[in-house]
Formats: structure tokens, sequence, C-alpha cells
């Protein structure tokens, strides 16, 4: 089989969500489209020594991230599966390039997430109790430490859910199916408005 | 809202998982008859007892091990497919001799 380079053509990507402006819900609660960010995912028992030999830092157990100096996220979704995430649109290449790397891989093979998830970055103040009401895991402060993971359904959708600091400032990355990602943006919109 | 503790994820809602059918040895798949291939894929006993079954989480991609009782619905243990299976199954095709298409 050839080897499709899927962090390919990053100016031909386009966001399918129409976001409404602005993008700050209010003056507690901001949401940022992040879909058009890099990222790749990787799954299988030769992952975490690759990574490790990328040089990046990898969670010693599932459901935790780490993120570089440099706003790179590493999310281990389970004990073999990866993901890696631009979080400041400024590393495209590295993540291109460690894509490329992984040719040839034996036990590294890639998964489809540029393509099949939507990103979003929602944070403030009350975004916790916002959580609250679409989601049923707790995601406040103290049941849900920062680099923690929640794979779980939120509004009704299957959806990743990373708390970490982001570009200084603490937040949850939303990953969803990009078929579903406009409904579970207007979704959380909505539960937002009633903190103003 | 009934709660099953995923062994990746931690307890979920029910309606997070997608039921995979019951943990049965696989019968050779190359040799076995086409009736035993059936009974292994369909048929389940559907007796009063605990069984092991498949079970999906389906934010997470993650299948696992559940052991449930099949009268009270009560989930008794959770656990990942690795306690089990240790080794990779792999599905070697036989090379069958090509058919005659009969016009």
């Amino acid at each position: 089989m050839n080897f499709y380079n899927l962090s390919s053509a990053v100016e031909l990507r386009r966001s399918q969500l129409v976001v409404g402006s602005p993008e700050l819900i209010n003056s507690n609660i901001s949401m940022h489209d992040h879909t058009l960010f890099s990222r790749v995912g990787f799954r299988g028992r030769g992952v975490e020594s690759f990574l490790r030999e990328q040089g990046l830092n990898v969670p010693a157990v599932p459901n935790q991230s780490v993120v570089t100096a440099a706003g790179v996220l590493v999310l281990r979704l389970s004990h073999t599966e990866f993901w890696v995430i631009d979080t400041d649109k400024s590393q495209h290449e590295f993540i291109e390039a460690l894509e490329l790397a992984s040719k040839g891989v034996a036990n590294v093979y890639r998964l489809y997430c540029q393509h099949s998830h939507g990103c979003f970055l929602v944070r403030g103040e009350n975004t916790s109790n916002m959580f609250a009401k679409v989601c049923g895991v707790d995601l406040s402060e103290k049941a849900f430490e920062c680099a923690s993971i929640a794979q779980t359904s939120v509004a009704r959708v299957n959806a990743i859910i990373a708390k970490q600091v982001i570009s200084g400032e603490e937040g949850y990355l939303v990953l969803s199916d990009i078929a579903g990602t406009q409904h579970l943006w207007d979704a959380i919109a909505d539960a937002s408005a009633e903190f103003n | 809202m009934k709660i099953m503790n995923c062994p990746l994820n931690g307890p979920r809602n029910i309606s997070e998982f997608v039921y995979g059918g019951e943990v049965k040895p696989m019968p050779d798949m190359v040799n076995c008859s086409d009736k035993e291939w059936a009974e292994y894929v369909f048929y389940y006993d559907n007796t009063i007892r605990i069984v092991q079954e498949w079970w999906f989480h389906s934010p997470s991609g993650y299948w696992f091990i559940a052991e449930r009782h099949t009268a009270s619905d009560e989930i008794l243990k959770t656990y990942d497919p690795s306690e089990i299976f240790k080794e990779r199954i792999d599905f070697e095709v036989k090379a069958k001799p090509a058919q005659e298409v009969v016009s």
C-alpha cells in the first residue's frame, strides 16, 4: 500500500464548523475552533517507544496527557493509543515529520484523527459547571485534575475531553466526530449562555 | 441510569456501551463446518448463569470483557481482554481452487 501523508496540504483544510461571531460566548466561557490545527494519532505496541525516540514525553498511564513547552499535546487514550496535537497552530512541521517518521516502524499504525475529528478549546471560569449540564463525568476542579482525559458522552455525542494548560491558560480540549461537531459546538454554546 | 465500570475509563453510563456477544472458544475457522461456524457466531445458550461477554465502550473505541448474571443482570466483573487472550490470532485463508463460472 502506498504511504499517504495525512498531514499534507495543510493550507487546503477547511473547517465545516459555523462558529458564529464572536467566539467568546460570554465573559466566563470562551470557545475556539481548533479543527484545522495539525494532529496525528498512532496505535500499536511500538508507539510509546517510537514517540520517546522522537523526543516526546508520554504519559505513563492511559487517560492522561502531557504538553511540551512548544505547545505539542500528547494524549494517551489507552495503553497503545496516542494522539499528538498542535495546540497553537505553530507545530505543523513537527507533526508532519512525526507522521513521516512512523513509516515502516514495527507495531506503529497511524490513525486518521486529523480528518475524522473536529477539535475545539473551551475555557473560562465556569467551564466545569457548564460541562456538568451536558456530561455525565464529573469534570469539576476537585475530581478532574489538570492533564486528565475523559472519553465519554457530551450532549449525547461521543467525545474526548482533555484538560490541560494550553497557551498558558487551563482549558478543556474537546475532540469529537467531525460529523457531529456542529451539534456539539451549538450545544456547548447553548449550555454556556446561562453563565453570563 | 445504570452504571458499568469500564476497565479503561472507569464508571460510565450504560448508554455509552454496546453489547458484543458471548465470549466463546473459536472453532478452527479453516476446517470447521458451516454449522459449527454459525453456532459460534449466532447462537447462545440463553441459560441462567454467569456469562462472559464482550462489551464495547463506544467513546473510546475499547473492547473489554464483562461477567454478568443473566437473571439478576448484575455486572460482577469487567476486565481487559488481555487477561484471557494472550496471543494475536491471524486469520489465514487457505486458497480455494478457482471455481468454474456457470453461465
